[in-house]
């Protein structure tokens, strides 16, 4: 029997499109240049970026860069992330050509970018394992938030003084050892000890949702992809009660 | 009577299998000969809920959608109808309820070839009241009740008709685990035991009472897979698996034909391209036709080698342009006469080529019923047949898995292929031989489906 | 049989009278710590301490195989690496910043007291009185950290990453040392005592690099390493390691310990009939939080999907406890043969 060669003028197989699609990297920009830095953020390459800041910064604001590029492309990252299609080491990746390009946008403009809001981040204390943290970082970054990165294995106390010195929006803990992360509700004690009422986000394979919301401040953070939706709803004012009602439970 | 296995193809390739033509024509009481060259409607009149409440109110629901569809063809001048009821729950359960409509259509008729020279025929579809899981498959009263309005039914209609119901107890619990064992167990096995006693003995009413006994579906398994595979973004149950629960279902739904059942089959068998290809009897198949009871991936396709063509139930009720009878005979009608055209043409293969291509690639299900596909599978499960129900359903799952794999033309999404690729390495582990399968599968499934009782099927 | 042919039963393929219970990684506990009335941090650095602790997993739970060290340092700590003590709750890590960065070139040979370093000495006294206090009664298990691991620790775990996508070629160096480091240790252990060697390669899981980053750079010193060790191994990896599976089978491992994110009966297709499955019920998930029977339920659907030793998925959290240990030992006694 004859058969067509070719059948997109008789049905559509969706399936296999979106499938495809959704494994494919999007289109950052119609604009070529800003096309080409968000392509390279989603593929990681910190060096082969500055050429494209650097020509897209003598024509376009700093500001544009950042947001129409070197952002979009991280949020394609996040979404491949999501999709399963990227792994650790391409997230890590994408985020230090994102700060490679923010960094000459910053240069040229003589100041640091306007940040939305301060985010304190940190793993807990003892804890080495700071993956989960080091993402939550990326994408807060590309949210356009200015992070406070107090690292890994970080003290208790390192964190109350830092959230009382920085006045941020929001605080994030990211915890994967049963024996670490009973730093979370000392923190969030001491914070309202001293008047301080602030969502805490606490992150990391170790802690569960029933006991995360155990605690006062805290909001149970299931995956670094909430980290904007969480700051962003923080940075709007809601309550860290309110935020724990509408992310968990 | 006693089954006679198919051991050859009835068709001696795909290419020679086409629309309106089969290897065993069958002709009604009114003169339709079935696969005897031309291609004709079926529709199918379903009574609204709340008819059934009298034997009165549902003779009247009846009386009036089956003659709405009759007149339509009148009207627009198409020659042949068959017109299908499948029983609700109450034609069966008070075997002269049904017994009494089809003799009503039966009168319905004779006006009609009387008045205006229509040809046309009724098939009675009993409702197989068992639930495997619930009852006795074989002494239950329902099992009773079943064989009584076979035998009222058989005395009016043309043909009757039956969706069996074996097997769907052990099948339901695998097909939402994807094992394939259970699959080829419910279906390939104890589906085929099950058919092989009730249609002996179906087979033999009819005799009596001078009726066709026309055939049997894998409705209950095969299509409740392909509704749950569903369409082409839903992932609930992996579309790979509807199409060799359909591969599987060919060799049970064959069990009817080798017991005697000439055709014409029933509508919703998807199976029956692959059925035609081992049997040669007519087949009836519906597509687009039957949207209004469920959404396929092969409406075109289904129809390359069917000799009926049908719609599926549709609900009585009144559309713009007359009830849903009327409606749905009009269209089907109108199909057959563009298929008959292209037969007198001398044009049916290119008219084939063309309700093959339109969906041979849209999905895995559509693409293992393209003719020369469903040969190929056919041609296993015969191949297979000494070796019994469950060794020849294998062999036919086998080949349609590897079809699929192998069509470069097709392409599998992640997902699919991964579940197929699954599906064929269990079935490669399973044995060949149904004594060894049965050694592993009876104990299993025993302990594991709550309902499965083998006494039900003759088993120990 | 008594523990040691037990687990000799299933080693060498045989039916053993009922299922062992053993692991991979770490066993400590802080109830078991009082127990025996040794603790930490000296269980990390001293060999008394260290194994009592390792045989409390024998004496006090019923394990049929009793295993040092506890941390994951031990390679990288004698090869530079600075460690931060995890005082007396906690375990020894890597501390800030790492010894190495990826431009430099490692040395190529183990330095020649490499085996004298550090807590390697203690580390293969407790493997020797291990042998001595119980070596009648019970195999010995001793640890050595995967290739990917240890070369994580001496640069840094972030920058390891990226060298794994953007530089493999530069991480070659540090895989070799890493597969040398872990290598000669396992020799050593062997001398001290050690009847099975377990490699923990943590940081190579799905979960952290991609699996063509394993199959391209972890397997190949992973197969070397398992070439060259002539006692029975156990490879464990975290995560659900179906994408890598296929390769974890390869390099050759008797046993391969996996966590219930695995797809067992799918790993059984993959890696064929050979390696010998261990694992059981997630060691945070469940282990640590839930109570007795909810670690049983776990236990026996892991053995009801092919799990053929009953382990704990990964290291036992110290604060775990002791009677959901001791609950996965019932379970292994209900499996007889
Ligand atoms: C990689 C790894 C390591 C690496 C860590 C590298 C690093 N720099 O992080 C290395 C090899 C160094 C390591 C060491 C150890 N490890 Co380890 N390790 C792991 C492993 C395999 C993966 C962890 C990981 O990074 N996952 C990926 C990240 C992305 O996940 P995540 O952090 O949980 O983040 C997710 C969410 O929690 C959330 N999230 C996290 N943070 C935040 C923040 C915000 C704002 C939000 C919104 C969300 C969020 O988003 C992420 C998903 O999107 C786990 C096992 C496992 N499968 O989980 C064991 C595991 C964590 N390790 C464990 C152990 C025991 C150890 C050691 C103690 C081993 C030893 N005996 O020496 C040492 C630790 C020493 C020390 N003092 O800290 C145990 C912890 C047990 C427990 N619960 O107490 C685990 C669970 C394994 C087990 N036994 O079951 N480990
Ligand atoms: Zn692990």
């Amino acid at each position: 029997m004859k058969f067509l060669s070719d059948f997109s003028n008789i049905f559509k197989r969706y399936d296999l499109d979106t499938e495809v699609k959704k494994q494919e990297a999007r289109k950052i920009s119609d604009d070529p240049v800003l096309d080409a830095i968000g392509k390279f953020v989603v593929e990681g390459e910190a060096e082969d970026i500055e050429a494209p800041v650097k020509k897209a910064l003598e024509t376009k604001a700093p500001m544009d860069v950042i947001n129409d590029g070197l952002v979009k492309g991280m949020n394609e990252v996040s979404r491949l992330w999501d999709e399963g299609v990227y792994f650790l080491p391409q997230v890590i990746l994408a985020a230090d050509a994102m700060n490679a390009g923010i960094a000459l946008c910053e240069a040229k403009m003589g100041k640091a970018m306007d940040r939305k809001g301060k985010v304190v981040t940190h793993t807990a204390e003892g804890d080495i394992h700071d993956i989960g943290q080091v993402i939550a970082n990326a994408l807060l970054n590309a949210g356009g938030f200015e992070v406070i990165n107090l690292g890994c294995d970080c003290p208790v106390d390192t964190v109350v003084a830092t959230v009382k010195a920085e006045k941020p929006i929001m605080v994030t803990g990211t915890a994967l050892m049963t024996t670490t992360m009973t730093a979370f509700p000392k923190i969030c004690h001491q914070l309202e000890a001293a008047g301080i009422v602030i969502p805490f986000i606490s992150g990391g394979g170790a802690v569960a949702e029933e006991w995360s919301t155990s605690f006062p401040l805290s909001i149970w953070g299931k995956e670094d992809g909430w980290s904007c939706g969480l700051a962003e709803d923080a940075l709007a004012g809601m309550g860290w009660e309110d935020m724990r009602s509408k992310w968990n439970g | 009577m006693a089954r006679k296995p198919r051991t050859e193809m009835a068709f001696k390739s795909g290419d020679e299998m086409i629309f309106g033509t089969a290897k065993f024509p069958v002709t009604s009481k009114r003169g339709i000969k079935y696969g005897g060259g031309y291609v004709h409607p079926t529709v199918k009149p379903h009574p609204r809920p709340g008819s059934e409440k009298t034997k009165k109110t549902l003779m009247r629901e009846y009386e009036r959608m089956n003659f709405d569809a009759l007149e339509r063809m009148v009207v627009v001048g198409h020659p042949t109808l068959v017109v299908e009821n499948e029983h609700v729950y109450q034609m069966t359960h008070t075997p002269d309820w049904g017994g009494d409509i089809a003799a009503q259509v039966a009168r319905q008729m004779d006006d009609m070839l009387a008045k205006y020279g229509l040809k046309s025929a009724h098939t009675s579809t009993i409702a197989d009241l068992r639930r495997p899981e619930s009852v006795h498959m074989r002494t239950s009263d329902y099992l009773h009740e079943m064989m009584a309005s076979f035998d009222a039914c058989s005395k009016y209609s043309d043909h009757v008709s039956i969706e069996s119901m074996g097997g769907k107890e052990v099948f339901d619990y695998a097909l939402i685990r994807q094992d394939m064992a259970g699959i080829l167990m419910g279906i390939g096995y104890l589906g085929s035991i099950d058919m092989e006693w009730c249609w002996n003995q179906i087979v033999d009413i009819c005799k009596k009472n001078n009726c066709i006994p026309g055939g049997d579906t894998n409705c209950s398994e095969a299509n409740t897979a392909m509704f749950m595979a569903g369409g082409l973004v839903s992932k609930d149950v992996p579309h790979v698996y509807a199409a060799l629960a359909r591969a599987i279902s060919a060799a049970r739904t064959m069990v009817a034909y080798e017991c005697g059942a000439t055709g014409p089959t029933k509508d919703c068998a998807y199976e029956d391209p692959i059925v035609k290809a081992m049997t040669g009897v007519p087949i009836t198949t519906e597509g687009k036709t039957s949207a209004c009871g469920h959404s396929d991936l092969a409406s075109n396709l289904i129809a390359a080698v069917c000799d009926l063509w049908s719609n599926e139930a549709v609900e009585y009720h009144d559309m713009f342009g007359a009830t849903t009878t009327s409606v749905f005979a009009e269209i089907l009608g109108y199909d057959c006469a563009q298929f008959n055209c292209s037969i007198d043409l001398g044009l049916a293969k290119e008219m084939q080529t063309i309700l093959v291509n339109s969906d041979a690639y849209r999905d895995s299900h559509s693409l293992i019923l393209v003719p020369d596909n469903a040969w190929a599978i056919g041609n296993e499960i015969v191949k297979n047949t000494s070796k019994g129900f469950y060794t020849r359903a294998r062999a036919g799952a086998m080949k349609a898995g590897s079809i699929i794999l192998a069509d470069t033309k097709f392409k599998l999404t992640a997902f699919e292929k991964e579940a197929l690729e699954d599906a064929m390495k269990q079935m490669e582990a399973l044995p060949e031989d149904e004594g060894n399968f049965l050694d592993m599968a009876m104990p299993k499934y025993k302990k594991l489906v709550p309902g499965f009782n083998p006494d039900s099927y003759g088993l120990k | 049989m008594n523990s040691k042919e037990r687990v000799l039963a299933v080693l060498n393929h045989q039916k053993p009278d009922r299922m062992p219970c053993f692991t991979a990684n770490s066993t400590v506990t802080y109830d078991q710590m009082e127990k025996v009335g040794a603790y930490w941090p000296e269980g990390h650095d001293q060999a008394e301490p260290m194994a009592k602790q390792a045989m409390a997993a024998y004496t006090i739970l019923g394990f049929d195989v009793v295993r040092a060290p506890f941390d994951q340092m031990t390679e990288a700590e004698a090869l530079g690496a600075k460690v931060k003590s995890g005082g007396e709750k906690g375990i020894p890590g890597a501390a800030e910043p790492p010894v190495y960065t990826i431009d430099d070139i490692p040395p190529k040979e183990l330095p020649a007291d490499y085996l004298s370093r550090a807590r390697i000495p203690e580390l293969l006294k407790a493997i020797t009185i291990m042998k001595k206090e119980l070596g009648d009664e019970v195999l010995i298990e001793a640890g050595i950290i995967g290739p990917f691991s240890i070369a994580a620790y001496l640069l840094g775990v972030t920058k390891t990453l990226k060298a794994s996508l953007k530089a493999p070629d530069k991480l070659l160096p540090f895989l070799e040392i890493s597969e040398k480091a872990g290598t000669a240790l396992a020799h050593a252990l062997i001398d001290a005592g050690a009847d099975i060697i377990a490699n923990e390669d943590m940081t190579a899981s799905p979960d952290i690099i991609m699996p063509k980053s394993y199959h391209d750079l972890v397997y190949q010193f992973q197969a070397k390493q398992f070439e060259e060790i002539n006692v029975p191994t156990i490879l464990h990896i975290c995560g659900d390691v179906g994408s890598i599976i296929e390769w974890e089978g390869k390099s050759g491992p008797d046993i391969l310990s996996l966590e219930p994110a695995t797809d067992l009966k799918l790993a059984r297709e993959i890696v064929g009939p050979k390696p010998i499955f261990m694992g059981g019920a997630d060691a945070a998930k469940v282990l640590f939080m839930k109570t007795p029977d909810e670690v049983k339920a776990a236990c026996r659907e892991q053995v009801e999907a092919g799990i053929q030793i009953l382990a704990p998925g990964c290291a036992v959290a110290p604060g775990t406890p002791t009677e959901n240990l001791i609950a996965m030992v019932e379970v292994a006694k209900s499996y007889t043969s």
